[in-house]
């Protein structure tokens, strides 16, 4: 499947749901994005995504 | 400022005991920040949003934050007030604390807060239930159009981020302690606990420190440091400090030395 994830261009293979990409790319604390949308860990595996979908993956870090 | 007459500091609906804030940026490592966050015994950090970097696992800064500790997400990477408000709304939504730091930097070479776009992002926010704490230069009028959006405290920059310069900015935060009713915040450029000791005892209700404390040698021992210092500088602006004099006043009296009128010697 064809994503936009954090702005870069992907092809991941053997990904149906969102729950899918977070574990794919391991980041099992991020705040994900669909299409702008925050989407709560609960929705996650129930997160169809469709080709050309946009994910962001964002996190929490130090900051001032 | 005004609302305390004792050592609590309130800011929206909670209390603080302890009036030195940290930032959780730069830290050479996450076992650094949670020995000054313990150290300190702060009771509220900033964190910032970011994109995850996927060719690289990092820690979740999370972890090392104590339960108790309340967050502050701070909207650093703003360069708008639009973008101030997209992230709170992303931390909201994300189910975080809504206490938000609005930080809209337009520029990465003095990184000054964009006071304009803060006090529309403020305006928004405020609306949407978020409480609002605002970074900016210090500025009567532009405090004045915080207090009226309904902000929670004012957070006036010390010096540049990063900069270590203390308080460059000491006569308009002076200001507005003076003018200013809700807490005042002193944020940026703090680099040394003597230097947060001074705006405590200008009558500032609270110190953040970020830099100093990450780039020190030993960050949690300058915590502590930090924390002693606001705390000393809180009793002092509470204890009333003597004025300042041109000439020397003795600490004990004039008269009654022991060597006027000595006894004449026997001859």
């Amino acid at each position: 499947m064809h994503l936009i994830i954090n702005g870069r261009s992907q092809e991941l293979a053997a990904v149906r749901t969102l729950q899918d990409v977070i574990e794919t790319c391991k980041v099992a604390n991020a705040i994900a994005l669909l299409n702008d949308q925050v989407i709560p860990v609960s929705q996650w595996a129930n997160t169809f995504l469709k080709d050309g979908d946009a994910l962001e993956l964002v996190a929490i870090v130090g900051g001032g | 400022m005004k609302n305390n007459d004792n050592n609590l500091l309130r800011i929206a609906d909670r209390e603080f005991t302890n009036r030195f804030f940290l930032g959780t940026g730069k830290f050479r490592s996450k076992k650094d920040l949670a020995a000054a966050i313990e150290a300190s015994g702060t009771q509220i950090v900033t964190v910032a949003l970011r994109r995850i970097d996927l060719d690289q696992h990092e820690d979740n800064i999370l972890e090392y934050i104590p339960k108790g500790v309340t967050l502050m997400v701070n909207t650093s990477g703003a360069r708008s007030a639009d973008e101030a408000i997209r992230l709170a709304r992303l931390a909201k939504a994300a189910g975080y604390n809504p206490w938000i730091k609005i930080e809209v930097i337009n520029d990465s070479k003095y990184l000054l807060p964009d006071n304009a776009e803060t006090i529309k992002a403020t305006e928004v926010l405020v609306q949407e239930g978020f409480v609002v704490l605002p970074y900016v230069s210090p500025d009567l009028y532009v405090a004045r159009a915080l207090v009226k959006a309904g902000a929670a405290a004012v957070m006036p920059l010390g010096s540049l981020i990063g900069s270590n310069q203390g308080l460059k900015t000491r006569e308009f935060i002076k200001i507005l302690i003076d003018e200013i009713e809700l807490p005042i915040v002193v944020d940026a450029g703090i680099g040394a606990p003597s230097q947060a000791a001074e705006a405590m005892e200008l009558g500032a209700d609270a110190v953040l420190v970020n830099t100093a404390v990450a780039a020190a040698q030993n960050p949690s021992l300058l915590a502590k440091a930090f924390a002693q210092a606001v705390a000393a500088g809180r009793n002092a602006f509470l204890s009333g400090l003597p004025s300042v004099r041109p000439l020397a006043s003795a600490s004990s009296p004039l008269t009654g030395f022991l060597f006027d009128n000595p006894v004449p010697k026997e001859r």
